[in-house]
């Protein structure tokens, strides 16, 4: 069974769901996700509506599971007023909803103990990003948490070792906006801005951001929306129904392409074996195309692989890292004054340096130059020396080649 | 109140130097990073020789050692943890300051070492410190976003140790939750790489504004109601910031936890100290100061809609620190800021009101007198009293 996972906004939505054939497969489950403005960063619907959408959703035999959705964060007094508006919902747990999904721990917790008898899922979308984190979640929830959202920054071969791992399935963004950040202050009333804007800035690749503002706060979404509907069939594939598809399209008319991703669905679960495998990919073109006209450019993100630290690398300089980490490493050098002297502090107490001593500089460029310590001077009265101790600031003779930050060692 | 009956002061310190001047300006505890595992992929962090230097430079003086790993590490990161943990237990570090449950999980699997959960997990409430609580949490450093007054809540009702920032820049995201730099620059910000995009001016059609970079925090004037409250720790913000930065920060804070009694017995005293401590941090960078949430939710007049830093013309920079003292004639300076022969310095002492000094001389290490001094070099200006190894000079700008 492919599990898919989407949002309806509205009872407009409902209908427009109704006019599709979501309803006869045995192997695709549509899953429908609802959320109330209280409740969501997006949602704007009131209490009311919420549960008359919610009633008229669980008369559909089309939808498999109906999901509430808090995706807030709350600080203490927030939390405490959840803690009875959540109260306006609860008859419909496990009546109406069959689980609640939550990003924030503290609302979890609180909905673990008050209704331990819901299933929760915990929406982890901005990590953790390895295994051992996932884990630790789902262990330490237990047995009532059901599935986990997972962060778009994770690679394929991530998702595919964590599902097939993990006690409960993931759940992956395959298409819809990319959420860039989270704040609770109204970003756009104190700049006297509607409540949604685009924003551009003059550094590259800082153009068109998304900006809504809700009660909660602001959000803001990359203006590239994310598309991996080419992986479907290769994580189902690789993992059944451990991994299970959501597609975010509430924002214009993007949920009008939904029938063509179910027949997708379709496909990939071979249900549909009369169709051929060009035929999918024409499907597969087909929803691109429809999903284009609401948002030009979509990318794939972090799938392939996530590279987002390797700039690290170049950020500082290795030269003047490795040589600190080794066990005979000496010390820094302070001061060069040309053609006199260099200022040295000692910087290892298990090492002693003695006249006669042959040592190796590393300067900031990476250039190593041997040097023999011929004589040592003690700082503050310029008496010579023959041995040092830790923290001793000295003079040694100038040397060619190094300048101020370089490291030496034996 | 005793020493001990205060909130813990606790400073960033960048390197070793930053660490030994936080120390002795009157932190009670210092964080740093390593040189992998924590968020600060510019900072230039400690190796682990300088990890035990600072573990033992704190310890020796009865003050505490936290070593940030609140990066939210990939698997591919995770390899060489283990290790790294078992030293930091080796070495005797007080706490680490962790962000991943999977990292959580990992320090406690490997080692008896006391865990903290840094800001970036983003805990606002008591039900989610109790959640981490059970984790093996001991103590939270909350999210900015909560208030003093909900911190003592959480603190009760978890009974958990809290810390909360007081003082620095601040994210415009709830912590954690900005994925900006991995989308336009490819660098991860919850592993470091955090590109500031939160800083640039945005245009809205005509309409240009830097309407997402945040003011600093500033909550030296709320130092009464966070000992009233029982925070137990008050964290600056600034592992990349400088060693005057540091010292001025340190020093402001400290000078007036220690006469909070004073606030009972003479509060215009007290108030005296606060403004002189305001002005004081007026003179390092800062992109004006607000309160943040600490009293009620922060609002319009907490973003800054400017570039760079306020208050220039009041600003001071860091010429170098006293490395030694020679028999009370001359102090040997480092410097990272040249002064000629006629300028005005600033020592600030570890106690007290700075002193001023006009320079007279500067000599070499040889002795030869110069007229005026080069960045990374050594130099002797003459003692004052009250001068102290380890001062920081500043001068005007
Ligand atoms: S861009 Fe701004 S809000 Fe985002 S992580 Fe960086 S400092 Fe924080």
């Amino acid at each position: 069974m492919i599990k898919i996972v989407t949002y309806l906004s509205n009872h407009q939505d409902l209908l427009l769901m109704d006019s599709m054939e979501t309803g006869n497969s045995i192997e695709v489950e549509v899953e429908v996700i609802l959320s109330s403005k209280i409740f969501s960063l997006l949602s704007t619907l009131e209490i009311a509506e919420l549960i008359s959408l919610a009633l008229e959703c669980k008369k559909r035999k089309y939808i498999s599971r109906l999901l509430l959705e808090i995706d807030i964060l709350m600080t203490e007094d927030r939390l405490q007023l959840f803690k009875s508006e959540i109260t306006s919902v609860e008859t419909l747990f496990n009546t109406v909803f069959d689980a609640v999904r939550i990003k924030d721990l503290g609302a979890l917790k609180f909905i673990l103990e008050r209704y331990p008898e819901i299933d929760v899922e915990l929406i982890l979308d901005n990590g953790p990003h390895n295994l051992q984190g996932i884990e630790a979640f789902v262990d330490q929830i237990g047995e009532k948490l059901k599935r986990v959202i997972v962060s778009a920054q994770l690679s394929k071969s991530s998702l595919i070792k964590y599902a097939n791992k993990l006690k409960v399935p993931l759940e992956i963004l395959v298409l819809g906006r990319i959420l860039l950040f989270y704040t609770p202050r109204k970003l756009l009333s104190y700049v006297d801005m509607d409540k949604y804007a685009e924003a551009t800035s003059e550094e590259s690749f800082h153009k068109n951001f998304q900006i809504i503002e809700s009660a909660h706060g602001t959000i803001m979404f990359y203006p590239k929306d994310l598309c991996l509907l080419s992986y479907i069939d290769y994580f189902y594939q690789s993992c059944g129904e451990k991994i299970n598809f959501r597609f975010d399209l509430r924002e214009g008319n993007k949920l009008v392409i939904f029938d063509d991703i179910f027949k997708y669905f379709k496909y990939i679960s071979r249900e549909s074996c009369e169709n051929s495998k060009s035929d999918s990919s024409d499907l597969l073109e087909k929803i691109k195309n429809r999903y284009a006209q609401e948002c030009k450019t979509l990318i794939r993100g972090h799938i392939e692989e996530n590279k987002t630290d390797s700039i690290f690398k170049k950020l500082k300089n290795y030269h003047l890292q490795k040589s600190k980490v080794d066990c005979l490493y000496v010390g820094k050098v302070l001061e060069v004054e040309k053609g006199s002297y260099m200022v040295v502090m000692i910087e290892n107490k298990n090492l002693v340096l003695k006249v006669g001593d042959m040592i190796k500089i590393i300067n900031p460029l990476g250039k190593e130059i041997l040097f023999n310590v011929n004589k040592i001077e003690n700082i503050e009265d310029l008496q010579e020396l023959q041995t040092t101790e830790d923290n001793d600031l000295i003079l040694l003779p100038f040397c060619k080649g190094v300048s101020p930050g370089s490291l030496i060692y034996f | 109140m005793t020493r001990k009956e205060l909130p813990e002061l606790l400073l960033p310190a960048g390197n070793l130097e930053k660490l030994k001047t936080a120390i002795l300006y009157g932190a009670d505890a210092v964080y740093v990073g390593g040189e992998r595992f924590g968020l600060r992929a510019r900072a230039d962090n400690f190796s682990l020789e300088e990890l035990k230097k600072g573990a033992d430079f704190c310890h020796l003086r009865g003050r505490k050692f936290y070593v940030v790993l609140n990066a939210f590490l990939h698997d591919k990161d995770m390899l060489d943890l283990p290790d790294f943990v078992k030293y930091l237990s080796e070495i005797a570090v007080d706490a680490v300051i962790v962000a991943d449950i999977g990292v959580l999980k990992l320090v406690k699997r490997e080692s008896d070492l006391k865990i903290h959960l840094s800001t970036q997990s983003c805990c606002l409430n008591s039900y989610a410190a109790s959640f981490w609580k059970e984790c093996g949490v001991e103590r939270i450093v909350l999210g900015r976003e909560v208030s003093i007054e909900e911190a003592q809540r959480i603190k009760k009702s978890a009974e958990v140790e809290v810390e909360m920032f007081v003082h620095g820049s601040m994210c415009i995201s709830y912590s954690g939750q900005c994925v900006i730099s991995n989308y336009t620059a490819a660098r991860d910000s919850n592993r470091g790489g955090c590109a500031h995009s939160c800083r640039f001016e945005y245009s809205f059609g005509k309409k240009k504004s830097f309407f997402m970079s945040s003011k600093d925090l500033m909550g030296i004037k709320l130092l009464p109601l966070f000992c009233k409250c029982g925070i137990d720790s008050l964290k600056i913000e600034g592992r990349m910031k400088s060693q005057l930065y540091v010292a001025t920060v340190a020093k402001a804070y400290r000078q007036l936890l220690d006469c909070y009694d004073l606030l009972l017995s003479d509060a215009n005293l007290w108030a005296k100290q606060l403004n002189e401590m305001e002005e004081e941090l007026r003179r390092i960078p800062y992109r004006d100061y607000v309160d943040g949430n600490l009293l009620s939710k922060a609002q319009h007049d907490s973003v800054y809609y400017q570039e760079g830093e306020s208050g220039e013309k009041d600003r001071y920079m860091l010429v170098g620190h006293i490395v030694s003292v020679l028999q009370n004639e001359m102090v040997l300076i480092e410097v990272k800021n040249a002064f000629t022969v006629g300028e005005w310095l600033e020592i600030l002492p570890f106690k007290g009101r700075y002193i001023k000094l006009q320079v007279e001389n500067i000599c070499s290490l040889k002795n030869i007198k110069l007229q005026k001094c080069k960045p990374n070099t050594l130099v002797k200006i003459k003692y004052l009293d009250g001068m102290e190894k380890g001062n920081i000079i500043r001068k005007k700008k």
